[in-house]
């Protein structure tokens, strides 16, 4: 038999203040979570440590891993972990989410079409033009080009995290080369068969069209005179933390995985070199940063794109996905604009808030910064992954002065923000249920038109109470279930007969 | 004035370069007081040509040879009319400070005011400045303080051709006393811009008249000044020879600093050194034809560090940059 | 549809592989050779280090020493180690093309074969050692036979098994009875082990019975219709694979299937008694310098071909 089940006795899950994805603040569980919760009862210990390793089996097999940078034995090549419960979402929720998304995305296409054009919003005066032409992401070279759709922005993954209130707030934007949808989609693949009769009772949308969403949208922002446009992931090779993403995703949408030297641009057209010939590229799903795509309009140093393909694009000749000069937009300082540029460009307030933000620029806001660094998250505007980043509460006096330093030398290069505690999740830890912090990562896509996938990444920091959640810095993942509108399995869903033939990834 | 201009451009490899790109900012600019009559672009080993115009309004040329060759020949000829400029006033009123500060030009002219690439501050800058009393000029008015300037740089600095390359940081001018226009140029744009004043950086060529003691180079492109006066919109003006810019003055291409707008830039495959010769002509049009053309050894541009092929990849791909 | 760098990693996959193989089998059977400490077992190892170009250095040389630098040595161009890393580092550029259970299997016999722990494994127990390295190829190669679909790149794969097979038994056969050097083996130990060196030992009893004679051993090295290892066999499958990967293409001179078509057919039309009417030498010679044409040939059409040769209409 083993070890008694957990949760079985009200006060056995450690519930503290954050906002709690399965229970209430009475102890009492979430309707959404209920079908979880009654099977996790029928389990005992041993059987769910079993059904974890089972889960971890699976990943290993689909071989997707991430490169953890810093010391110590974590560092190198590690399969992200995944924790057996799902993170659950109520069709309700998911609406909303849905909504403020497209939304957002919306809005920053616009944003991203104005300052590489009129640059009215500038004239406007709603952002400040240094802020806008002085940002490192910002790409002259863009102006005035021809974007189909004007979607400068075909993969976006935003990040979500659930307040103690039970909403939700955008924290941050991913506009360049968002990453983890490899994630979602194998830790579905994995999960689907953790809790199978959970699942296929839960009526939870599905995930698996990711590759063919993505791939019609990138088809769709080839020209219309290009009847069957040639798609490819150009990833900068084997030794890219993410590698394993690109080719995931190549192999599931069908196309050619290339690197730089694959390609080649003559008179003004992309190919790739084939064992058969030269043959025309449409639609380029890049995974390598901007300053690297070509080192003819770019970075000359860099040996990893191709040049002239930007010359290319500029004609019409290719597309670029997404397009350069994106990260102008999911800046951290422009970040506390979005709300203003939401309502500039489409005349509506924002349905997802942002966190409430600080400019250190702005020598008001610098100095209630550094008076309330004991409260405050910090984070360096140009650094990502959860590095060059303060946590007041949890840092050292220490550490809090010389970070103040650092602000008052270079203040433009900062933000601020007030701590708030991501919701919880129950997560297996040594055998317990534990509560760990998560937060939300869904994937929009954008080209002829906006399709907010139905799931999303949620990671989760590993460490009990730990706010950070990045895969580099060791966090976690779980499966995410949204649920349909009324519960039951919408169509093309499993049925009790058909779950294990299920598309196969 | 009518001038007809031939620019000659050579890459010479030692070894055979395949998959070469380029990109060319050689055709004057049909506006500024100027005419393009003619413009004619000429590319051995044959390519095919295209152009587009970018953010700053310049036409660019661009083209790529696929196929192994160990010699590009880049040649240009233009016609161009240029109108006399119109006479400029004596100096400007101390308002005219104020008018630069205001909104419209701060925001108008927003990336000709900030430091940029070449054109960028350093403790040598600062020390020739101190030195050569540049602060002081600040108390005049802006026309006659940067007229002031342009002679504190052609005084301050030789003229030598070939000791500075085109893409040399002003440093090394600076320490050896001497430079080319483009170091002219740098440094002039530096301090007009710390001083407010919108300054960009002008490519082109100069019909110089040795007889006016125009010390630049005739056979060579050339690069000056354009600071933004509310009052007088775009006025040119030439450290190199401490003059204004006239009808002589010939403009191409204009910038930020050299790295947005270099005659030429591109990217090759393949393991070779490059040797760049650069031959320009500007005659008046007004003389008679039969002036001896010539090729003249420019600087040669040694290619950049070769890059090691990665181990696995069985084809030769070497990125290279030339000039 | 195959990207040309591809093909070109998964080609010298092939290569390296069976590369490491054979090095493998020669280290073996000169450990084993030179236990028997005779004139003939020092001559087959010499034989064995000829037929991969090492300078002759006498019977100075310590075979354990030669065997062991032909296994572990990362210096050389030609060792077990740089092989195996050779192929580990090509089948890793193109991992997305090759299964997991392919790249697993390679990459843990080139961890087990390059780590600390290999040396001393070499040490303490050679021919297991050597026999482990084999035994882990073959599951490699059986691993890629499986679960890869025979497309294009498993083809380009297999073409550069093929192609260094034939070379290296052709180049080994040379030096052992092209009569070069006056060179003459009739020692029943030094035939056996070259037999080994080539896997051909047991087949070729099954054939031949234990009549062991240089020319017995030429011709089924040679011309051997049913034997994998033969050079035959392996002209018959270049042949074979580049048919299927040049489907649909204008064939011209210099294409790499014409000079595999050429070759088989040399292979095919020729017999034994036309051999040793004008020597081994010559049909050897042929052979490697044939696939080395085919090499480069298959290089300059797939490959590295003039990006302005191939421009579409």
């Amino acid at each position: 038999m083993g070890a008694p089940a957990p949760m079985r006795r009200p006060g056995d899950y450690p519930q503290g203040p954050a906002y709690d994805e399965m229970f209430a603040a009475s102890g009492e569980t979430r309707a959404h979570y209920q079908l979880l919760h009654n099977r996790i009862q029928t389990l005992g210990a041993l059987e769910l440590a079993d059904r974890q390793q089972t889960l971890e089996r699976s990943f290993l097999l689909q071989g997707i891993t991430f490169t953890v940078y810093g010391g110590g034995e974590a560092a190198g090549e590690r399969i992200i972990p995944t924790d057996l419960f799902p993170r659950i979402l109520p069709a309700t929720e998911w609406t909303k989410i849905e909504k403020g998304l497209t939304q957002r995305l919306k809005a920053l296409n616009l944003f991203l079409a104005d300052i590489y054009g009129e640059q009215k919003i500038i004239a406007d005066k709603i952002v400040p033009r240094d802020l806008i032409l002085g940002a490192p992401s910002y790409r002259r070279q863009m102006q005035h080009l021809y974007v189909p759709h004007n979607a400068y922005v075909n993969v976006c993954g935003s990040d979500l995290i659930r307040g103690e209130d039970g909403e939700f707030f955008v924290l941050e934007d991913n506009l360049r080369v968002p990453s983890g949808v490899s994630y979602m989609l194998a830790n579905r693949e994995a999960a689907r068969r953790t809790f199978p009769g959970t699942f296929r009772q839960a009526g939870v949308k599905p995930v698996e069209r990711y590759p063919d969403l993505l791939l019609a949208t990138l088809k769709s922002m080839a020209g219309d005179w290009r009847p069957n446009p040639q798609v490819v992931v150009l990833t900068p090779g084997v030794y890219n933390s993410a590698y394993y993403e690109h080719a995931y995703l190549a192999r599931l949408m069908g196309v050619p995985l290339v690197e730089g030297r694959d390609l080649a641009a003559h008179d003004d057209l992309v190919y790739m070199r084939t064992t058969s010939g030269l043959r025309r590229v449409d639609v380029i799903y890049r995974r390598v940063d901007d300053d690297f795509i070509d080192p003819l309009s770019f970075r000359r140093d860099s040996s990893l794109g191709v040049a002239g393909v930007f010359n290319a694009y500029r004609s019409g000749n290719v597309v670029i996905c997404n397009a350069p000069g994106t990260g102008v937009a999911d800046d951290k300082a422009v970040y506390a604009f979005v709300p203003s540029i939401i309502k500039y460009y489409l005349d509506e307030d924002a349905i997802l808030p942002n966190v409430k933000t600080y400019l250190c620029r702005d020598p008001v806001e610098l100095s209630h910064v550094l008076a309330n660094l004991d409260k405050l998250v910090v984070k360096a505007v140009g650094a990502s992954g959860g590095y060059g980043m303060l946590v007041g509460p949890h840092a050292s006096a220490a550490e809090r002065a010389a970070f103040a330093e650092a602000l008052k030398a270079d203040p433009d290069n900062y933000i601020a923000q007030p701590t708030i505690q991501l919701s919880t999740a129950p997560c297996l830890v040594d055998g317990q249920i534990e509560p760990r912090h998560v937060d939300l990562r869904p994937f929009i896509l954008s080209g002829e038109k906006v399709v907010v996938t139905p799931g999303a990444l949620t990671r989760v920091a590993l460490k009990r109470g730990s706010l950070v959640v990045n895969s580099s810095q060791g966090g976690g993942s779980k499966d995410t279930w949204v649920l349909s509108d009324d519960g039951r399995a919408p169509l093309g869903a499993a049925g009790p007969d058909e779950a294990d033939t299920e598309s196969d990834l | 004035m009518l001038f007809d201009i031939t620019h000659i451009t050579q890459y010479n490899y030692d070894e055979p370069v395949r998959e070469s790109v380029m990109e060319l900012w050689m055709q004057p600019r049909a506006a500024h007081g100027q005419n393009l009559l003619n413009f004619n672009l000429d590319i051995d080993p044959p390519a095919q040509v295209f152009s587009y115009v970018d953010s700053w309004g310049n036409t660019v040329r661009h083209f790529d040879v696929p196929h192994p060759h160990t010699r590009l020949t880049i040649t240009t000829h233009s016609m161009v009319e240029t109108d006399a400029r119109p006479p400029l006033p004596g100096a400007l009123d101390m308002a005219e400070w104020d008018r630069l500060a205001n909104d419209f030009v701060q925001g108008e002219c927003w990336e000709f005011l900030r430091p940029h690439g070449y054109a960028a501050w350093s403790p040598k800058l600062r020390a020739f400045c101190e030195a050569t009393g540049v602060a002081e000029l600040r108390r005049l008015d802006p026309l006659t303080a940067l007229d002031r300037l342009s002679t504190v740089l052609y005084r301050g600095l030789d003229y030598e051709k070939g000791v500075t390359g085109a893409d040399s940081p002003i440093d090394e001018a600076l320490e050896g006393g001497r430079g080319v226009c483009q170091d002219f140029a740098h440094i002039m744009i530096t301090i007009a811009r710390d001083w407010g004043i919108p300054a960009r950086y002008v490519s082109g060529y100069l019909a110089a008249s040795r007889a006016q003691g125009e010390r630049s180079d005739p056979q060579a492109t050339h690069a000056w000044v354009e600071v933004f006066l509310p009052s007088l919109r775009w006025v040119g003006f030439d450290p190199t020879n401490d003059i204004l810019a006239c009808d002589r003055h010939i403009p191409v291409a204009i910038g930020r600093d050299y790295s947005d707008v270099p005659p030429a830039r591109g990217v090759f495959k393949g393991d070779a050194e490059s040797q760049l010769f650069v031959g320009v002509s500007v005659r008046n049009a007004a003389m008679e034809a039969g002036e001896p053309e010539f090729m003249r050894l420019g600087a040669p541009a040694i290619a950049a560090a070769r890059r090691r092929a990665s181990s696995a990849a069985r084809l030769d791909q070497h990125h290279q940059q030339q000039q | 549809m195959m990207l040309a760098r591809v093909a070109d990693s998964l080609y010298w996959v092939g290569r390296y592989v069976e590369r490491a193989e054979h090095l493998s089998r020669l280290s073996a059977v000169m450990l084993n050779a030179t236990l028997d400490r005779t004139e003939a077992g020092a001559q087959a190892a010499q034989l064995a280090r000829a037929s991969i170009g090492d300078p002759e250095s006498g019977a100075l040389a310590d075979p354990f020493d030669a065997a062991r630098a032909l296994v572990l040595d990362r210096e050389r161009g030609g060792s077990v180690v740089v092989s195996l890393s050779g192929a580990r580092e090509n089948a890793r550029q193109v991992r997305d093309q090759i299964t997991t259970e392919t790249w697993e299997r390679l990459n843990l016999l080139y961890l087990r074969a390059t780590g600390m722990q290999a040396e001393r494994d070499f040490d303490a127990d050679a021919p297991e050692f050597l026999q482990g390295i084999i035994a882990d190829l073959h599951l490699f190669k059986g691993a890629a036979d499986a679960t890869m679909s025979h497309g294009e790149g498993w083809r380009f794969m297999l073409i550069g098994v093929h192609l260094e097979r034939a070379q290296l038994i052709a180049r080994l056969m040379r030096v052992c009875f092209s009569g070069a050097e006056g060179r003459v083996i009739d020692d029943h130990l030094a035939l056996v082990s070259i037999l080994r060196m080539a896997c051909a030992l047991e087949p070729y009893l099954r054939v031949y019975t234990a009549d062991l004679h240089p020319r017995y051993i030429l011709e089924f090295l040679l011309f051997d219709e049913d034997f994998p290892r033969s050079i035959r066999y392996s002209t018959a499958l270049i042949e074979d694979h580049l048919t299927h990967i040049s489907k649909g293409r204008d064939i011209g001179r210099g294409d790499p299937l014409r000079l595999a078509g050429r070759l088989n057919a040399r292979l095919t039309y020729t017999d034994v008694e036309d051999v040793e009417e004008t020597g081994a030498s010559a049909i050897l010679n042929t052979v490697e310098a044939e696939c080395t044409a085919i090499h480069q040939a298959m290089y300059e059409t797939f490959v590295a071909y003039p990006l302005e040769t191939r421009l579409p209409a």
